[in-house]
């Protein structure tokens, strides 16, 4: 019943609201409480935070139409402005389509190279649409957690994007299923990011089923912004 | 498969278990149905898929075992080849209905937010190659995967009933060794890409079925395996039982887990999660047990199966092939009526009893086309004679 009115209530806001929005705020039950991070934390009270982000093209981001509008940038931005003084730089290495089996090879690497403190890992949405076994993902997945803290990072696990639509053909639950089993198994914390959209899907507060280009670069850039906030706060209070 | 076994006594708990695993492959298949933590892979470490391929094993070599010993290997191999071609023609259809609702969606919703990270449909940019990998059964989208491992072992079923009929515990060992090779080497036949293989990896999942042929094709030659009675059976049905209820323990304790993270998981970081595609030895070993349940405990003709609900379960199971390629275009539907219309409580209710309602309808069909336009009547349940 509820998804029945949902459109018309949509409806309601846009007009009544007069183009303001509504903000996305994170369910309390979803929000990332009490991280431990104790890299960033050390690397923040030396002045600095560099963060590497990998993850498949929500991260990279295309769909926000700029480089600046994409996820990671926008995390950049909202932890800086958290945390005064210290030198944030997030660096996104997220590839389209990429497995976390093929991630995770370039994992140390990576670390390596951008000196990063933090590793912020978002996959098994290109594992959910072709299907398979669980088992190489698992793996993959926890080679890779175990493969970031022995380089010296925090890692933070994002889930799937909540796609409303392909529900139809891709399952995601096995798989979402297995990343907060492992988030938990290593306890690492882990961005709820489908459920996260769903909710601002369900309240009216994002339109994911946007079918006019344009407004679909506005949804991408406002839902990169809201999930780069859901991250930034939490790790900005980890840090100080 | 034939049905006209009459003489031989129809052993009623192939079609009934069978038409149980259909029943359940249509439920497990819908994303987030709840109704899948009562189906077999809630309750044991062993899924539907399993019981499918244990059945089909069985039952072939029985039937087409009787056929071999009336009518001589010529003629059972000409039938059982031309059984693979009907799955082989129903599976391309499949996938066909199956492109069609990707390309529909696909076409729809087609948002650089999502299309991207997925890559769902990635198949239909380049048709010429998907067409010929799917004609070598290479490409298998999710669903579409048991068929071709079906085929393919029943393909290879006519050598597999010589070889037994030579030496049955040569035939099996030849089985076993190649298991193991596939265990340990994770050999396979190209897959989906040329990096992963089969989901089933049917190196593997032969074992099981040739188990289960040798068992069908010594009932066919009138020398059941099953022990049926002394100590041997005790131990077998004590065995059997433990395995079941250790299975069971475990397999609750995970649902019971993700329903309610403080109680543990039973062996949950050792065991999980269970590599499906290659049937490790403890799957191997639940199916094999349930199965033995089975033919210890239940008679052929038991009163649950031949009765009134228990018979449509029987139709469903005796016309497999029908009722199994409408499950899976029953599961991708189902989940576009829940994604449209939400997961709530009455939808769920409405789209497995749908569905499960559609498969009985189907069986119905199938067996009322069988019977020359009729429905032949259901056998009259044994006489009790004071035992259950």
């Amino acid at each position: 019943m509820r998804r029945i009115w949902m459109p018309f209530t949509a409806l309601l806001f846009a007009t009544s609201v007069q183009g303001a929005e509504l903000p996305c705020t994170v369910p309390d039950d979803l929000a990332l409480h009490d991280l431990v991070l104790p890299a960033v934390k050390r690397s923040v009270a030396e002045g600095a935070l560099p963060v590497l982000v990998l993850g498949g093209a929500a991260m990279a981001g295309a769909a926000a139409g700029d480089a600046a509008a994409t996820l990671p940038a926008q995390l950049e931005t909202d932890l800086a402005a958290a945390l005064p003084g210290v030198r944030v730089r997030v660096v996104n290495k997220a590839v389209p389509r990429a497995t976390a089996d093929a991630a995770l090879p370039r994992i140390p690497k990576l670390i390596a190279e951008t000196g990063a403190r933090l590793v912020i890992w978002a996959t098994g949405a290109r594992e959910a649409a072709t299907g398979g076994d669980l088992e190489p993902f698992v793996s993959a997945l926890e080679d890779g957690i175990e493969a970031a803290r022995a380089a010296g990072a925090d890692v933070i696990l994002v889930d799937m994007q909540y796609a409303p639509s392909l529900a139809l053909i891709a399952n995601y639950e096995p798989f979402r299923t297995a990343l907060i089993d492992i988030a938990a198994v290593h306890e690492i914390p882990i961005l709820l990011r489908y459920e996260m959209m769903r909710a601002w899907n369900d309240g009216g507060i994002l339109d994911l089923d946007v079918r006019e280009p344009e407004a679909r670069r506005q949804v991408a850039r406002r839902l990169y912004a809201c999930l780069a906030a859901a991250l930034a706060g939490p790790i900005a209070a980890a840090a100080r | 498969m034939a049905r006209s076994d009459a003489a031989a006594g129809r052993d009623y708990r192939l079609d009934f278990f069978r038409g149980l695993a259909l029943f359940a492959i249509f439920i497990d298949h819908i994303p987030n149905n709840p109704l899948g933590y009562f189906t077999i892979r809630g309750l044991a470490l062993a899924d539907a898929a399993e019981v499918f391929i244990f059945i089909s094993g069985y039952t072939a070599a029985m039937v087409y075992g009787r056929k071999m010993l009336r009518d001589g290997p010529l003629f059972a191999s000409a039938l059982i080849l031309r059984r693979v071609w009907q799955l082989y023609v129903a599976h391309i259809c499949l996938f066909v209905l199956y492109s069609a609702e990707v390309a529909y969606t696909v076409r729809r919703f087609d948002n650089p937010l999502f299309s991207d990270e997925l890559g769902i449909g990635d198949f239909l940019v380049r048709p010429d190659e998907t067409i010929i990998r799917v004609l070598l059964l290479e490409f298998q989208p999710a669903l579409l995967d048991i068929l071709p491992l079906y085929i393919a072992l029943l393909g290879v079923l006519p050598l597999f009933m010589l070889a037994v009929r030579r030496h049955a515990v040569a035939a099996l060992l030849c089985s076993a060794g190649l298991y193991v090779l596939a265990q340990v080497t994770e050999l396979n036949l190209p897959g989906n890409t040329d990096a992963n293989g089969w989901f089933f990896n049917p190196f593997a999942w032969q074992f099981l079925f040739f188990i289960a042929a040798s068992l069908g094709f010594a009932q066919a030659r009138g020398r059941p395996v099953l022990p049926t009675a002394g100590w041997k059976r005790q131990a077998l049905l004590i065995g059997s039982a433990a395995i079941a209820a250790a299975g069971l323990v475990i397999q609750l304790s995970w649902t019971l887990h993700l329903w309610k993270p403080w109680i543990p998981g039973v062996l949950f970081q050792s065991l999980f999660p269970i590599h499906k595609s290659l049937l490790p030895p403890i799957r191997l070993i639940s199916i094999l047990a349930l199965a033995s349940l089975v033919g210890l405990l239940i008679k052929r003709e038991a009163a649950f199966m031949t009765g009134r609900v228990g018979w449509l379960v029987i139709l469903c199971g005796q016309n497999s092939l029908y009722v199994f390629c409408l499950s899976i275009l029953l599961s991708l539907l189902g989940n576009a009526v829940l994604t449209f219309a939400g997961r709530t409580v009455p939808m769920l209710i409405a789209v497995n009893l749908g569905g499960v309602l559609l498969m009985i309808g189907m069986g119905l069909l199938g067996t009322w086309f069988d019977a020359g336009g009729r429905f032949p009547p259901r056998p009259v349940a044994a006489p009790a004679g004071g035992t259950a």
